[in-house]
């Protein structure tokens, strides 16, 4: 049971040296998840601008598009950022 | 602020009576505000259908008082074992039980929780647990002493909300990198950290009532608590609401023969997002008219559909965002080279140095601000500064206003407060209007980064 749980011995199962996914496919993955979640602002901004923003706008579509905007642009920011992450590993 | 008593006239060189706190006075006597109901809550109300408590296992196993025992205790067992084998196993971290399961699942697990069920870890953590059955002396029976000073958490502070956390976040992010505690670094380390949660938990559960370490100083509730609010689980909510405004007891609140009064203080009768559930269920057990479902919704509800948005949730949105950039920037040559200068220059000790991480986390947040700043300039008309009381007063409050029935030398009398809130919270200017709504629009960003 030690072996099990790291007392005095190790852990030799193959699954410790399985790798899922090679370096590439995980910056892929990085930045299709951060698009999934950049996918679900801008839904979630839409509804919000329609709902929150829009009251008290100068201009309803103008509001929408800088709140959308702003998002997109962190979005944009951290998927560019696993990106050049990879690059510097 | 306007007293009106009914009744005999009071002599014109009498001074009126003091309050010996008005506007608390005001607030707690106060009739329930039936009006605007339907426009304040019903977007957030879930449907009847989704009450998961109506089945009828599932009210069973939640009126159970081991319910959140019985959820929490192999947890408990788990990070008992992550601090013995940390400190005595094998200091290989790939093949110790403690970093294994801290950093590999545990960390995994709970960021799917909490977009697919809220504050689901938060029901079953061992940290937030272990100190309450010391602070309750009991691991599951209701009990009505319990262990500690029981003090409020000073207003000052808690005004502030889930920014605490984030600080204690930011902390706790900085030892983790300092340390290479999930590099993963030596496996004690793992230990220690859990070790130190465990004893800040116990420490602040012994100062203070309830669970003001999990909704206020948890470095994970800010994290939870905003990400989560994508998640599915809507949270135990009133099912009338009009049995809730004539309850004479608020056994929710206060605590009945059943169940704990809420210990994330929240009332279900206003809750109008997932943020302070913690899916505890005491309020279910504690309700004497059965009022009260564990409700599911929509993913996003919590994000797209509160009325009351906070902007401590915004801020901590921020916060967070922040700090996932740091994580990101981090891992740059650019980086390296300015965090060595840094060292060098403020002699502050290895990577990360604090005052680029904290820097960094600060500016990135302020300039997103900036950005909404600016659209809230270009966008948005008026020049508001009114203050809206609704979230720091609760579900019958009317912005800006209080108002009641109370006793003054024994007479009843109509109390009136024109009040302006001005909590950090709660108040409302031109850059918030824009400001405070689109960062609950990030929350998926923040969340998937």
């Amino acid at each position: 049971m030690g072996g099990w749980f790291g007392v005095g011995g190790g852990t030799h199962s193959s699954l410790y040296h399985a790798q899922i996914l090679g370096d590439a496919q995980i910056v892929v993955a990085q930045v299709v998840v951060v698009a999934l979640g950049l996918a679900a602002s801008l839904w979630a901004t839409w509804k919000i601008s329609r709902r929150d923003l829009e009251l008290r706008a100068t201009s309803a579509i103008g509001v929408r598009v800088a709140a959308l905007s702003l998002v997109v642009a962190c979005g944009a920011v951290a998927g560019y950022l696993y990106v050049i992450m990879h690059a510097a590993s | 602020m306007t007293i009106v008593a009914p009744g005999k006239e009071r002599p014109a060189d009498e001074l009126p009576p003091a309050l010996a706190k008005p506007i608390q006075v005001a607030v707690h006597l106060r009739p329930p505000h039936r009006e605007g109901l339907g426009e304040r809550f019903e977007a957030t109300d879930p449907a009847p259908g989704a009450d998961l408590a109506r089945h009828p296992l599932v009210a069973r196993a939640l009126r159970n008082r081991k319910f959140q025992f019985l959820m929490i205790m192999p947890n408990q067992i788990i990070f008992w074992a992550v601090i013995f084998f940390g400190v005595l196993g094998t200091v290989i971290p790939g093949f110790n039980f403690a970093t294994a399961i801290t950093w590999y699942i545990w960390f995994c697990l709970v960021f799917v929780l909490m977009v697919v069920v809220g504050r689901g870890w938060c029901a079953m953590c061992p940290f937030g647990g272990f100190a309450e059955w010391l602070q309750r002396r009991t691991f599951w029976q209701r009990t009505q002493k319990a262990l500690g000073l029981g003090r409020k958490l000073p207003e000052p502070i808690a005004r502030y909300g889930l920014l605490l956390s984030v600080g204690t976040f930011v902390l706790l992010t900085w030892i983790e990198e300092r340390f290479n505690i999930a590099g993963p670094g030596t496996p004690a380390d793992t230990s220690y950290m859990v070790i130190g949660i465990v004893a800040s938990a116990v420490l602040v559960f012994l100062v203070f009532e309830r669970r003001t370490f999990c909704r206020y100083l948890c470095p994970l509730s800010a994290l939870i608590g905003s990400v989560g609010a994508m998640g599915s689980a809507a949270g135990f909510r009133t099912r009338d609401r009009e049995v809730c405004l004539s309850c004479q007891t608020k056994d929710c609140m206060r605590g009945g023969t059943e169940g704990f009064g809420c210990p994330w203080y929240t009332w279900p009768g206003s809750a109008d997002s997932n943020l302070t559930c913690g899916l505890c269920s005491e309020c279910y057990k504690a309700c004497p008219s059965d009022n009260i479902g564990l409700f599911a919704q929509k993913p996003l509800t919590s994000v797209v559909a509160p009325r009351r948005r906070r902007a401590d949730v915004a801020w901590a949105v921020m916060g967070l965002w922040g700090l996932v950039v740091f994580q990101q920037v981090n891992s740059t040559n650019g980086y390296a080279a300015a965090d060595a200068w840094l060292n060098r220059v403020t002699h502050l000790g290895p990577y990360p140095n604090p005052v680029g991480y904290v820097g960094i986390i600060i500016v990135v947040a302020l300039a997103t601000a900036a950005l909404a700043r600016l659209g809230s300039r270009l966008m948005v008309s008026g020049t508001s500064e009114s203050g809206t009381s609704e979230g720091s007063l609760g579900s019958g409050a009317v912005p800006g206003e209080a108002q009641g029935v109370g006793t003054i030398d024994g007479r009843i009398a109509t109390v009136a407060i024109q009040s302006r809130s001005r909590s950090f919270v709660d108040r409302t200017s031109r850059f918030r209007s824009f400001f405070v709504p689109v960062a609950y629009g990030l929350i998926p960003v923040v969340g998937a980064d």
